[in-house]
């Protein structure tokens, strides 16, 4: 896959699983995906983040991705790095270690243009996973 | 934002690309930043009382409790009686939380 198969708006919904708070929450909105030249995108997503029965609240985050070597290598917005995945391959992408907490997480590409990033976080104080899906 | 809400410790995100002039906020300067103070998010607002009461308006009122956890602001939204957690990070007139799922809320002060 290449930058053009992701560029443009995506459908996204994701749903929080916080198993130490014992509750879920949701966040329903869209993610576009701009190009920054040839080989880069970058993620922009915006929606409505609603945690157990507090109200919902917008929200938003922004990713830089850059396809090299058959990977796209996603940073934060200022560029440091965060993780990397095989776009178009259902596997896990690298993991990120932030102090004591490791984030892992897999895509799954096997229903295109449905696809799925799960994410799953792991530390001292958090015990949770991220499940989005994005549609056009 | 729009109310923080319920759940406990839903710690955050891997730091998230911050803009320059965005920092991290500890404990004592979330207080002092929220202490009394309103943030308006643009389609809503919300108030952060002393004695750890919040509101947020949007299309109707919605009330809360806020507190803070070590480094992070946490608020509870009945009826749930959980709390969730969020980083903080401020610059001049703004503030911004960092949800679990990475997504930031960002407001700036209405006074």
């Amino acid at each position: 896959m290449t930058p053009v198969d992701f560029a443009g708006q995506w459908q996204l919904d994701r749903v929080v699983t916080d198993r130490l708070g014992g509750q879920e929450g949701r966040f329903v909105g869209a993610a576009v995906l701009s190009p920054l030249g040839a080989d880069r995108l970058e993620y922009a997503e915006t929606g409505q983040l609603r945690i157990g029965s507090a109200p919902a609240m917008a929200a938003t985050r922004c990713y830089q991705w850059a396809f090299q070597g058959g990977l796209v290598l996603v940073a934060f917005d200022d560029g440091r790095p965060f993780h990397s995945f095989a776009p178009g391959i259902d596997a896990a992408g690298t993991a990120h270690l932030c102090g004591a907490d490791m984030y892992r997480v897999s895509y799954g590409f096997s229903a295109w243009p449905v696809w799925t990033a799960d994410w799953q976080v792991l530390g001292p104080r958090k015990d949770y996973t991220l499940q989005s899906r994005y549609w056009r | 934002m729009r109310a923080m809400a319920i759940g406990l410790v839903l710690a955050l995100w891997p730091m998230l690309g911050q803009a320059e002039e965005w920092r991290a906020l500890d404990g004592g300067a979330i207080k002092a930043a929220l202490e009394g103070r309103s943030l308006d998010y643009g389609d809503a607002s919300q108030n952060f009382e002393v004695g750890g009461l919040t509101v947020y308006f949007a299309d109707e009122p919605s009330t809360g409790a806020w507190r803070i956890d070590g480094n992070q602001f946490c608020s509870q939204w009945p009826p749930s009686d959980s709390w969730t957690c969020y980083d903080v990070e401020g610059k001049e007139g703004a503030l911004r939380f960092i949800a679990a799922d990475g997504t930031v809320t960002q407001g700036t002060y209405m006074q």
